[in-house]
């Protein structure tokens, strides 16, 4: 309704790229997805990742990430293709990007199926890793952060591990534990190959995979379920410029049916930017609680989803050192209206919002993190059905649940003097009042 | 943290390569400055930033309020030769509210005061603040100072505040620049039977569709073998060293070919070079290419990257991989560097002359 008086026109019937096909040959599930791009993607998605990995060996996969691209990126630069890899909490991709699909995945598949071509020059992108990490710890706080929130989120459990790996870690890795977690982590079992590019034959390209011949590896080591417990990391260091901090509940895992519910209600506030007048005219109430005293420079809202749980909240960062608790604590009143108050127009666009999202972040990372969660691959157009169906009952029942007076994981570092203890933020996450 | 508009104004892949390929909509509008007017420096960057603030129909809130329940967002983003891109992103069937948002925000501007004070300028000195602590922009600016002399291509893109401009200076720098015969519209994930129908029920638009573009005034001239200096300190005290070329438009495509080589592990010292970027301006009559290596000690690197590419470089090998991802095809070969002009920002005693390259 709202809608249709904003739109003097609209038309329907818009097609988008159309429905992703999967097919499970020797054992290797095969997705082919289409997409608008005019190159094609063919990747290598294995469930693993830095939840495959242990305190002690931390930072494997980003050395295999660096390894796969480094040690055949002069031949593939020449046949013109591009190399990428990443690394996820539960997944690790290895990618070849050009016009062809059958020599991408020839490409990939001699790169990553050989232990011998993918540990060539083990020490070298060892040390390359280390050299990365180190200024990645001296700049990127928010990521610091982020990762830190589900060190203490998951404490102990698989989700913990940071998908960066550390300095100490990585320096004292050797090629015989990268030998060790392929054969324990990397098989047919947890692999899917995915291609993805306009121009995109699902027959022909399961007919190539079908002619790989993957070793048979023994049995993968099973990997434990991470569990959610509040608590609060801190690292002070009044030398950095400003605060960085988040604050998060449980969320839903990827396979839930309150998977998108979650990712709405995280809609409802959004980001904030305090500098870009834009964003200052958004329509949440949230934005207009920061901006009568400017408490904050900038926040956003998640909810990331893994295999058996997830992680909902916000991160913000902040030069006003002095007002940290009071965003903290508008935010999280805000929060509590989710379960009271929150309206069916927040709703609405809180929905078109992901939309918009989940429309401009297709990417390999994406879709393998749901791949790696053992959720279906869904095309775009039923993702917007099953986003359309939320209304803002689901969302209250969800955050009455999920929201409402549970216990939350903090993590802060710079300058954050100002963010208050625990219990003072956890007696924020309900209220005595309606 | 750099403001995205600005970012995007700087950043060769801007310019150079396609956008990743999504299914979302977009419709890019761009206002080309083909007379090389509003000589005052940063008047590009002033109404760029006035741009979905009101219009005659609609308030900035409005077009904001609005746009998030359809879902949708707009940047406006100045360029160096004083064009404006107006770019919208939103879910495919929208398509008629982006383009009438776009299409009032060029032909019906409302420009109130109080808003220069209020939003454009706060909202430009941040942009300048962010701009000026970043070496590699800083070495920018100088490069197309040296390139292009008093042009408006050699002025910085963010507002320095040196010109003094008035509130009606940009007004009328708008009346001039948001003209249907510069506006040139393009699309990306759009229906264009739709998107051809939509156009021709907007005034401007349809204007612009039908009217043959003018030629550039005159050519723009270009410089090259000069250099320059400058000390700047860094909180990550890195430096950079940096030479470009202008680039005609008969060589883009082999300079194509050379940014994706030197950043390829075929060139021997691709370590050291940070960033490669071919920029075209005032719709793609004129080129500037524009190597970087920036690091704590960046001395060595720019040397061995400059007497690598005086001496020659086979750039034949990058040629498919061009065609795959620049969509350009090159039959060049080899590539021999001339004269360039080469700036040093940072710790400039540690960094080399031009005589020493």
């Amino acid at each position: 309704m709202l809608r249709n008086t904003i739109l003097k026109r609209s038309y329907t019937n818009v097609p988008l790229t159309g429905a992703p096909k999967v097919t499970k040959v020797n054992n290797i599930t095969v997705v082919t997805k289409p997409t608008i791009s005019k190159v094609n993607d063919v990747s290598f998605v294995y469930g693993a990742g830095s939840t495959a990995e242990n305190y002690y060996n931390n930072g494997l996969s980003q050395v295999l990430s660096k390894a796969f691209v480094g040690n055949t990126a002069s031949d593939a630069f020449t046949n013109g293709f591009k190399l990428s890899s990443s690394v996820g909490r539960e997944f690790q991709t290895f990618t070849a990007s050009g016009l062809d699909s059958s020599k991408a995945l020839s490409l990939v598949k001699d790169a990553v199926l050989s232990e011998g071509a993918l540990l060539k020059n083990f020490d070298t992108y060892k040390q390359a890793v280390a050299e990365h990490l180190v200024k990645y710890e001296n700049t990127d706080f928010a990521s610091i952060v982020h990762e830190h929130l589900h060190a203490t989120a998951f404490q102990n459990t698989p989700l913990s591990v940071p998908t960066t790996g550390t300095v100490e870690t990585v320096s004292g890795l050797k090629s015989s534990d990268a030998s060790e977690f392929l054969a324990r982590s990397f098989g047919s079992k947890n692999l899917t190959i995915v291609q993805q590019g306009s121009a995109v034959d699902h027959e022909k390209f399961v007919e190539l995979v079908s002619k790989i011949n993957v070793p048979a590896s023994a049995e993968l080591s099973p990997i434990a379920p991470s569990e959610f417990i509040g608590s609060e990391v801190r690292l002070r260091d009044d030398t950095l410029p400003k605060a960085w901090w988040s604050v998060a509940v449980e969320g839903e895992s990827v396979t839930s049916p309150n998977y998108y519910v979650a990712k709405v209600a995280a809609n409802v506030f959004g980001s904030f930017n305090l500098t870009e007048p834009a964003s200052r005219k958004q329509g949440s109430k949230l934005v207009n609680d920061v901006l009568e005293y400017e408490i904050v420079d900038s926040f956003s809202h998640f909810s990331n989803s893994y295999k058996n749980t997830g992680l909902w909240g916000f991160a913000a960062e902040s030069t006003n050192i002095a007002n940290i608790d009071e965003f903290t604590h508008f935010a999280l009143k805000q929060w509590n209206r989710l379960t009271v108050s929150v309206t069916e127009l927040e709703v609405a666009r809180a929905k078109q919002a992901l939309k918009l999202e989940i429309a401009s972040n297709e990417s390999i990372e994406t879709l393998a993190g749901s791949i790696a969660a053992g959720a279906p691959v869904l095309a775009l157009e039923e993702q917007f059905a099953l986003i359309d169906k939320i209304t803002a009952s689901d969302v209250k029942n969800w955050a009455s649940e999920k929201v409402w007076d549970q216990d939350v994981a903090v993590a802060g570092t710079g300058q954050i003097e100002g963010l208050f203890d625990y219990v003072k933020i956890r007696n924020d996450m309900s209220m005595m009042r309606w | 943290m750099l403001s995205n508009t600005l970012r995007r104004a700087y950043s060769a892949a801007a310019a150079a390569t396609p956008a990743p390929a999504t299914n979302v909509s977009t419709l890019t509008l761009k206002l080309v400055n083909k007379t090389g007017s509003g000589k005052k420096q940063g008047l590009a960057h002033l109404l760029s930033r006035y741009n979905f603030l009101d219009t005659e129909s609609k308030s900035g809130l409005r077009i904001v309020r609005e746009s998030e329940v359809l879902g949708g967002a707009f940047t406006s983003t100045p360029l160096r030769d004083g064009s404006i891109e107006l770019k919208a992103s939103f879910l495919k069937e929208n398509l008629p509210y982006y383009l009438e948002v776009l299409n009032s925000v060029v032909a019906k501007p409302a420009f109130k005061k109080y808003q220069y004070d209020e939003e454009v300028l706060p909202a430009v000195l941040n942009d300048a603040l962010e701009a000026s602590q970043d070496v590699e922009l800083k070495a920018k600016d100088l490069l197309y100072q040296l390139t292009f002399k008093n042009a408006v291509l050699g002025q910085p893109v963010a507002y320095d505040l040196v010109d003094s401009v008035k509130f009606e200076e940009v007004k009328t720098f708008a009346s001039e620049l948001y003209q249907p015969s510069n506006a040139v519209l393009t699309s990306e994930n759009v229906d264009a039977a739709a998107l051809k129908q939509f156009v021709s029920e907007s005034e401007f638009l349809a204007a612009a569709s039908q009217s043959k573009p003018v030629a550039v005034s005159a050519a723009i001239k270009s410089f090259v073998g000069e250099s320059a200096a400058l000390r700047q300190a860094s909180s990550s005290g890195i430096s950079t060293a940096a030479i470009a070329v202008p680039v005609a438009e008969k060589d883009f495509a082999t300079y194509e070919t050379l940014k994706n080589y030197l950043q390829s592990p075929l060139f021997k010292f691709n370590k050291d070079v940070t960033k490669v970027e071919l920029d075209t301006y005032t719709d793609k009559k004129i080129g500037v290419f524009t190597v970087y290596s920036t690091g704590a000690a960046p001395a060595a690197g720019i040397k061995s990257i400059v007497k690598a590419l005086k001496e020659g470089v086979d750039v034949s090998a990058a040629a498919k991989f061009t065609e795959a991802f620049s969509g350009v095809k090159s039959s060049a070969k080899t590539f021999k560097l001339d004269k360039f002009n080469y700036v040093a920002v940072g710790k400039t005693t540690e960094l080399p002359t031009v005589n020493e390259l």
